[in-house]
C-alpha cells in the first residue's frame, strides 16, 4: 500500500482528486482494507409499469406463489422480498413517468422547469440526491469501505439525450448523473488505465535509448539531469510490472456490436458480465443498472414483438394480446436479473467467505405501478440476494406507503442511518421494517 | 531637484554605458592601487576571520557570503559605521573606503560576482507551460489550422425565429458581445414572437492568463456552452429547472491562446426569460467576460491538456526546467495518454478529411508522421518513422492503440522534452526561438528554412524574427511579461476594509485588472516606446472607475483612455491595481511599494529582513501617518542597511491610499510624499512628485538594464550574463539605440541566442590595478 499512499498524497500535493486521474492512481489496486463483509446494491430499472396480476404474488408472507413474470426468479425464491403497497407519493410539477423516474431513487419533488411532458405542468430536473448516491458518499467517506469508483451507472438502449425520463441517477439537487450505456466505453472506463500501462510499458524501452543518445550530445555536467530522468523512467517501470492481487483478468468483449434496438439483449449480456467483473474487482459497492428510460421505446423483437413498449403498455387491460406481450416484455426483463443473480450465487467472494450473492442486495424497480393507468400506486420493488440484513424469501404487502420509507431501509441496511430522505413528510414513520 | 553628487569610485559600477561617459570626469578620482593594497591589508587584519578570505562567511560568525549592490561609497559607510563588530568608527573613514573599495571589486558587487562564478546556459526540459502551448500548438500544426485573433471585439449574435428544422428564418444578425440579459416581454427584439425563437452568440475567446476557468450559466431557457469544444457542451442547460437555473463548469485554458464560444440558447414556452454568463478567471473575481477578450471570428479547437503538473521551479524569478522529479515525470505520462485519448476516442474529429476514414491505417500513418515531425521540429529520417509510427501498428494493436502509442512516444520523447539538445545548429536555432519568442513550437515554414539550412546566418534569422515578432503569439507573451515585471502576475486577494473603501468591491476591483490589462496590451503594439510605462498620464476608466479615481465620467461610460493629472502620473507605477497591490487590508504599504521599486524597477537585491516584523499598526501610534510610522519601526541601523533604500523610494507613493486612489491628506495632516534614492552610481535623486519618480526612472539607466535583464530571463529562461558578461549592457544599449522599442531589442536577443558561447567570456573590464597608474 506504499506507493499507493505516496500517489495519492502526490495527487491530493498538486491538486487533483480521485477519479481525474485514475491512470495515476491505479497504478497498484484500489482495494478497501476490511474485513467486514462488503455490502452492495444493485438497483435494475425498467420502465413503463407491469401487469400487477401477473408480476405480485397473491399471498402475503413466507409461503407465496411466484406470477409468470417473477417466475425467472423461482431459483432464488428463499432469497426474494416483494414489497406490494409502497407508493411514489412525490407530486408537483411533471408527469407520471416523469416524476416516476426523477423521484424514484430521489424521493423528492422535480423543480418546476421547461419540460412538459403529456399532461400535467412542465418539470426540470429532481431537487435533491438519489439514494444509490447517498449510501456512495457515505461508503466512500469511510477508507474502509472505500472503493475506486465507488459507484457504477450501467445502462443498456438508453437514448443520447438528457431530460428528466431518462435520468434517474442524482449526485445533488438538479444534478443528474449520465448513465454508461456503451459497453465499450464502460470497458474504458475500468480498464483503460490497464491497456494504457500496456502502451506505457511498450515506448520505455524506447525512451531510454533515445535518453541514452541525448546523452551523448551534452556536457558533463548536464548529464545530470538525463541520468535522473532515466532512474525515473526505471522506477516507474518496476511500478508498472504486475504484482498479483490487482491484475485479475480482463475480461474480453465481443468485437464491434452496434448500439441498436435489435442488440439489447447482448448489450445487455455484456453490460452485466462488465458489472460482475467491477464487482468481483471490488471497483464499486453500489450500482445501477437503467433498462432504456421512462417511456422507454424497446422494440423487443427478438421475443416476436414489433410494436414498442411504451405504446403496447398504454393499451387496456382489456388488450388480452397485449397483456400477454407485455408480460412477455416484463418476464424477459426477470430473466436478465435472474441471470445476474445466478452468476453472483455461482461466484465466490474472493475473501473466501460465500458468495457474491450472499452480501449483494438487487432492488429491481419501475417508473410506474402499472403503465396504462401511470399509477405511481404499488410501484414495482423486488429485492433479491443477502447483505443488509433483510429477512428474505417474504411477500409482503404495505398499505400504501410512501417509497421514501424504503429509501430510508436501503440507507439503514448499509449502516447509515438518516431520518429523512428525500420530501421529509413522507419519512414520518421512518424505514420500512424489513429485518 | 536631482542633485547630483559626483561618485568617487565610479570605476567600479556596472553600466560600462555610463562608465565611458563618466570615465574623463571622475579619472581623477579614482581610488589608487595603494588604497586597494591597503584596503587588502586591513580585510586581512579584520575581517577575514568573520567573513572568510574572499567573503563567502564562516560558519561560527558570519555564515553568509558578503553580497550586495551598494555603492563603494555607501559600503564605505555602512563599513565605518558597523564595523568591525563591537568596534564601529575605530576604521578611518578613508580606511573604510579602502576596505570598501577592495571588498566592492573582489567579491561584493554584482559584476564581482558574476566574474568569480560565471552562471552558465542551463540544460532546460520544457516547463509546464511551455509543453501545453507545444501540445496546442502541435494540433494546429497537424490539421492545419492556425489560431487567428482580429482586432474586431464581440461576438457574432444571430437571432431566428421559428421550428427548429423547419421554418426557422434569420431575424437579426450583429456583432455584440453582452453576453448577460433579461429580456422584457420575453423577447429579444420586438419584431418576434414570444416564444419560438433562438440566439446564438458564436466567436473565439482570449484566455488571459493560464489556469482553470469557471464559467456560470444562469438562465431560464434551453441553453447550451461550449468552449473549445464545438460538439460536447461544457455546459448543458436544455433542461431548465427554474428555482435552480444556474449551472457552472470550468476548463483549463492556457494565457494567450484563443478558444471558440458559443452560447446557444432557445425559447420555447419558458414563462421567464433571462440569460447571463459570467466567469471565474484563476485569481479573478466572477465577473461578465469582458469584450475585449472576445472576436466575432472563428477558431478551431484546440487540444486542451487537463492533467496538472508540479509547479516549475520558480526561484530565480522566472519558471525554468533545469530540475525533475517524480511528480513531474508521472504527470507527463499521464498527460500524453490523456492526449492520446482524446485523439484516438474521435480521430475523426482531429485529423484532417484524408485520414478521416480511420480504417484506412495508410493515412492515419501519415497523419501521425506529421505530428512526431511537428514534435521533434525536424523532418523525420525513414528510420525515425519506422520507430516512432509504424512500429506501432504492427498487427497486434487497434489503430486507436496505435495513435495512442504514438502520442505517447512522441510528448515523452527526449528530443521534444529537451529542445535544442540535439541536432543540427539550424534545427537548434528554430527550436530556441520558437521556445523564446512563442513559448511553442516552431512551425512547419521554419522547419523547412531549417531543413534548407537557412536558419544560422543572422541575415537569415532577422527576417525569421521578425515574422516571430509580429505574430501574436509574441505579443501575448510580452503582454505576460509585463504582468511579471510588475509583480501582479500571482493571485492575490485585493480585497480591503469595508468599512473604509466601501466601494472597492469585487467587480469593482475587476474592473481595476481590467484596466491595466488594456494599459499593457496598448504597450505591447509594435513600435511603442516602453518607456511610457513609467512615465505616461493615460489611464482606461469606465464610469463605475471614474466614480473611485476621478476622470469625470459618467456612471455608465465604458471604458476608454483618459489622461490623469500630470503630476500624479507615473506610468503603470501610479495605476490603482498596482498600488493597491502592494497595500494592506485598510493602508497602504511605503515597504512594499518601496521593496516593488527597488527589486522588480530598478533591479537592486536586498536581503530579506534577518527577524520575521510585523508591521505596526495605527493604534499603537495613533496620530502618526503611514509614513511616520514605517519611519519609525524601520529606525533601527539593522533594518537601515536596506531601508535607507526601501523607504524613501516607497514614500514617493505615499499620495495613493490602500485602493491606490490618490489623497491629499491622511488623518488631516498633509502627505509627505517626497522621495529620494541614491542610484548605483552613488547620484543621489529625490523626487517631489510622482511624476518626478516616473521621469527619473523612466529616463534611469539602471531601470533600462533591469528591465532588459527580467525580459530576457522571462523570454529566454536563462542566466542573461550566461551569454556573455557584457551581454546586460551590450542589450541595454540596443533598447536604448532603438528608441526604448521592444521587438528591435528582441532582434538581438534572438541572433544572441542563436550563437550562444561555449563558455561565458568575461566582459573586458579594467581593473583596478591598470586604471590605478593611468
Amino acid at each position: 500500500m506504499n506507493s499507493l499512499h505516496s500517489r495519492r498524497d502526490f495527487a491530493k500535493k498538486i491538486g487533483i482528486s480521485a477519479g481525474t486521474l485514475p491512470f495515476l492512481l491505479n497504478l497498484s489496486s484500489v482495494h478497501a482494507n476490511s474485513a467486514a463483509p462488503k455490502q452492495r446494491l444493485i438497483v435494475v430499472f425498467s420502465p413503463n409499469g407491469v401487469i400487477p396480476t401477473n408480476f405480485w404474488p397473491d399471498q402475503e408472507g413466507d409461503q407465496f406463489d411466484l406470477k409468470a413474470i417473477m417466475n425467472p426468479l423461482a431459483p432464488f425464491k428463499n432469497r426474494l422480498l416483494t414489497l406490494h403497497g409502497v407508493s411514489d407519493k412525490i407530486r408537483g410539477d411533471g408527469d407520471n413517468h416523469m416524476r416516476g423516474m426523477g423521484c424514484l431513487l430521489t424521493g423528492i419533488e422535480l423543480y418546476p422547469g421547461n419540460i412538459q411532458g403529456g399532461s400535467d405542468t412542465p418539470a426540470g430536473w429532481a431537487s435533491g440526491i438519489s439514494i444509490d448516491q447517498e449510501i456512495k458518499k457515505h461508503l466512500q467517506s469511510r477508507p474502509e469501505t472505500q472503493t475506486r469508483f465507488g459507484s457504477l451507472e450501467f445502462g443498456v438502449g438508453v437514448p443520447s439525450r438528457a431530460d428528466t425520463w431518462t435520468r434517474m441517477v442524482y449526485e445533488g439537487p438538479n444534478r443528474p448523473i449520465t448513465p454508461v450505456d456503451d459497453p465499450y466505453a464502460m470497458f474504458n472506463k475500468l480498464y483503460g488505465q490497464r491497456k494504457d500501462q500496456e502502451s506505457v510499458r511498450s515506448i520505455l524501452d524506447d525512451l531510454q535509448s533515445d535518453l541514452a543518445k541525448l546523452r551523448t550530445n551534452v556536457s558533463q555536467d548536464d548529464r545530470r539531469l538525463l541520468d535522473e530522468h532515466e532512474a525515473l523512467v526505471r522506477e516507474f517501470e518496476k511500478q508498472l510490472s504486475p504484482n498479483g492481487a490487482d491484475n485479475h483478468a480482463v475480461p474480453s468483449l465481443d468485437p464491434k456490436v452496434e448500439d441498436s434496438n435489435d442488440n439489447i439483449p447482448t448489450l445487455t449480456r455484456m453490460q452485466t458480465d462488465l458489472m460482475l467483473h467491477a464487482i468481483h474487482a471490488d471497483f464499486a459497492r453500489i450500482f445501477t443498472f437503467q433498462f432504456t428510460n421512462s417511456v422507454g421505446q424497446a422494440k423487443m423483437r427478438w421475443l416476436g414483438i414489433e410494436e414498442d413498449h411504451h405504446g403496447l403498455s398504454h393499451e387496456p387491460d382489456s388488450n388480452e394480446q397485449a397483456v400477454e406481450k407485455l408480460t412477455k416484455i416484463n418476464t424477459w426483463y426477470c430473466e436478465q436479473i435472474a441471470y445476474l443473480a445466478q452468476k453472483l450465487s455461482e461466484t465466490p467472494e474472493p475473501d473466501g467467505n460465500g458468495c457474491l450473492l450472499d452480501n449483494t442486495t438487487i432492488l429491481w424497480t419501475n417508473e410506474l405501478g402499472k403503465g396504462n393507468s401511470h399509477t405511481l400506486e404499488n410501484i414495482p420493488f423486488v429485492l433479491i440476494g443477502g447483505g443488509l440484513g433483510f429477512q428474505m424469501g417474504r411477500s409482503l404487502k404495505f398499505k400504501n406507503v410512501p417509497h421514501n420509507r424504503l429509501l430510508l431501509s436501503l440507507a439503514h441496511g448499509f449502516g447509515h442511518p438518516i431520518s429523512q430522505f428525500g420530501n421529509a413528510n413522507h419519512c414520518n414513520d421512518g424505514p420500512l421494517a424489513l429485518s | 531637484m536631482r542633485q547630483l553628487k559626483r561618485p568617487l569610485h565610479a570605476i567600479f559600477l556596472r553600466q560600462t554605458v555610463v562608465w565611458t561617459a563618466l570615465f574623463a570626469t571622475s579619472l581623477c578620482q579614482l581610488g589608487s592601487a595603494q588604497d586597494f593594497e591597503q584596503g587588502k591589508a586591513i580585510w586581512a587584519a579584520q575581517c577575514d576571520s568573520c567573513h572568510g578570505t574572499a567573503g563567502q562567511g564562516v560558519a561560527e560568525h558570519f555564515a553568509n557570503p558578503l553580497t550586495g549592490d551598494l555603492s563603494i561609497k555607501e559600503l564605505a559607510e555602512v563599513i565605518h559605521t558597523t564595523m568591525p563588530e563591537g568596534a564601529a568608527k575605530s576604521l578611518s573613514e578613508q580606511q573604510a573606503n579602502a576596505v570598501a573599495q577592495f571588498v566592492h571589486h573582489e567579491f561584493y558587487s554584482p559584476y564581482a560576482q558574476l566574474r568569480n562564478s560565471p552562471p552558465k546556459i542551463a540544460f532546460s526540459r520544457l516547463t509546464a507551460d511551455q509543453y501545453r502551448r507545444s501540445v496546442s500548438e502541435l494540433m494546429a500544426i497537424c490539421n492545419g489550422k492556425a489560431q487567428a485573433w482580429t482586432p474586431e471585439r464581440g461576438l457574432q449574435r444571430l437571432i431566428t425565429q421559428g421550428e427548429w428544422n423547419k421554418d426557422r428564418k434569420e431575424v437579426e444578425k450583429k456583432v455584440d458581445g453582452k453576453l448577460v440579459w433579461e429580456w422584457a416581454e420575453n423577447k429579444p427584439l420586438p419584431e418576434v414572437d414570444h416564444e419560438k425563437w433562438q440566439i446564438r452568440w458564436s466567436g473565439t475567446l482570449l484566455a488571459p492568463t493560464s489556469g482553470r476557468y469557471e464559467f456560470l450559466l444562469d438562465s431560464t431557457i434551453n441553453t447550451k456552452l461550449f468552449v473549445n469544444d464545438e460538439r460536447t457542451p461544457l455546459i448543458d442547460a436544455s433542461v431548465v429547472s427554474y428555482e435552480k437555473s444556474t449551472n457552472s463548469a470550468s476548463i483549463t485554458l492556457v494565457a494567450g491562446n484563443v478558444y471558440r464560444l458559443v452560447l446557444d440558447a432557445s425559447k420555447n414556452k419558458e414563462p421567464k426569460t433571462r440569460l447571463s454568463l459570467q466567469w471565474k478567471p484563476p485569481s479573478g473575481v466572477l465577473e461578465a467576460i469582458p469584450e475585449t477578450l472576445l472576436s466575432p471570428t472563428w477558431a478551431p479547437q484546440v487540444l486542451l491538456v487537463e492533467t496538472p503538473f508540479p509547479p516549475d521551479d520558480a526561484s530565480v524569478g522566472y519558471e525554468r526546467g533545469t530540475s525533475i522529479s517524480r511528480d513531474w515525470f508521472e504527470a507527463l505520462i499521464a498527460s500524453a495518454i490523456e492526449v492520446g485519448n482524446q485523439i484516438s476516442n474521435d480521430p475523426k474529429r482531429w485529423m484532417p478529411k484524408e485520414a478521416n476514414d480511420p480504417t484506412n491505417l495508410e493515412h492515419v500513418k501519415k497523419w501521425c508522421a506529421l505530428w512526431v515531425s511537428a514534435s521533434l521540429r525536424r523532418p523525420l529520417s525513414p528510420e525515425d518513422t519506422l520507430r516512432f509510427v509504424d512500429a506501432h501498428f504492427d498487427g497486434e494493436s487497434s489503430i486507436p492503440t496505435g495513435i495512442k502509442k504514438v502520442c505517447l512516444m512522441a510528448l515523452t520523447s527526449p528530443e521534444f522534452q529537451y529542445p535544442s539538445a540535439s541536432g543540427s545548429e539550424d534545427e537548434k536555432n528554430i527550436a530556441r526561438l520558437a521556445l523564446a519568442l512563442w513559448d511553442s513550437l516552431p512551425d512547419p515554414w521554419m522547419i523547412e528554412q531549417a531543413a534548407k539550412q537557412q536558419t544560422h546566418l543572422p541575415d537569415q534569422l532577422r527576417p525569421i524574427i521578425d515574422r516571430m515578432t509580429r505574430d501574436p503569439r509574441f505579443e501575448q507573451k510580452l503582454i505576460r511579461f509585463y504582468h511579471e515585471w510588475l509583480g501582479v502576475h500571482t493571485a492575490k486577494d485585493l480585497t480591503k476594509s469595508k468599512e473604509r473603501f466601501g466601494p472597492f468591491d469585487e467587480p469593482l476591483q475587476s474592473d481595476l485588472r481590467h484596466s491595466l490589462q488594456r494599459i499593457l496590451e496598448d504597450h505591447a503594439k509594435d513600435d511603442v516606446d516602453i518607456r511610457g510605462l513609467l512615465n505616461s498620464d493615460s489611464i482606461y476608466l469606465n464610469g463605475p472607475l471614474s466614480s473611485l479615481f476621478g476622470g469625470g465620467l459618467p456612471p455608465d461610460a465604458p471604458f476608454q483612455k483618459i489622461a490623469m493629472p500630470t503630476e500624479r502620473a507615473a506610468g503603470v507605477l501610479s495605476h490603482p491595481f498596482v498600488q493597491a497591490y502592494y497595500a494592506y487590508h485598510d493602508s497602504g504599504s511605503p515597504i512594499h511599494r518601496g521593496v516593488f521599486l527597488a527589486r522588480r524597477i530598478l533591479g537592486r537585491s536586498l536581503r530579506p529582513p534577518t527577524d520575521a516584523i510585523i508591521p505596526a499598526s495605527e493604534e499603537t501610534d495613533p496620530g502618526l501617518t503611514t509614513r511616520e510610522r514605517v519611519a519609525k519601526q524601520t529606525s533601527g541601523a539593522m533594518c537601515q542597511s536596506c531601508h535607507r533604500i526601501i523607504n524613501p523610494l516607497g514614500f514617493a507613493f505615499e499620495n495613493y491610499d490602500a485602493i491606490g486612489r490618490f489623497r491629499a491628506e491622511e488623518a488631516g495632516k498633509p502627505i509627505d510624499a517626497a522621495g529620494a534614492y541614491v542610484t548605483s552610481l552613488g547620484e543621489q535623486v529625490q523626487f517631489n512628485s510622482t511624476k518626478q519618480l516616473g521621469d527619473f526612472l523612466a529616463a534611469s539607466p539602471e531601470v533600462h538594464q533591469a528591465i532588459v535583464k527580467q525580459l530576457f530571463q522571462f523570454f529566454v529562461k536563462q542566466p542573461l550574463p550566461a551569454y556573455g558578461l557584457d551581454q546586460p549592457e551590450l542589450l541595454t544599449k540596443s533598447l536604448q539605440n532603438h528608441g526604448f522599442k521592444v521587438r528591435p531589442l528582441m532582434h538581438d536577443i534572438g541572433l544572441l541566442i542563436c550563437q550562444p558561447p561555449s563558455s561565458p567570456q568575461p566582459a573586458s573590464k579594467p581593473t583596478v590595478a591598470n586604471l590605478g597608474n593611468p
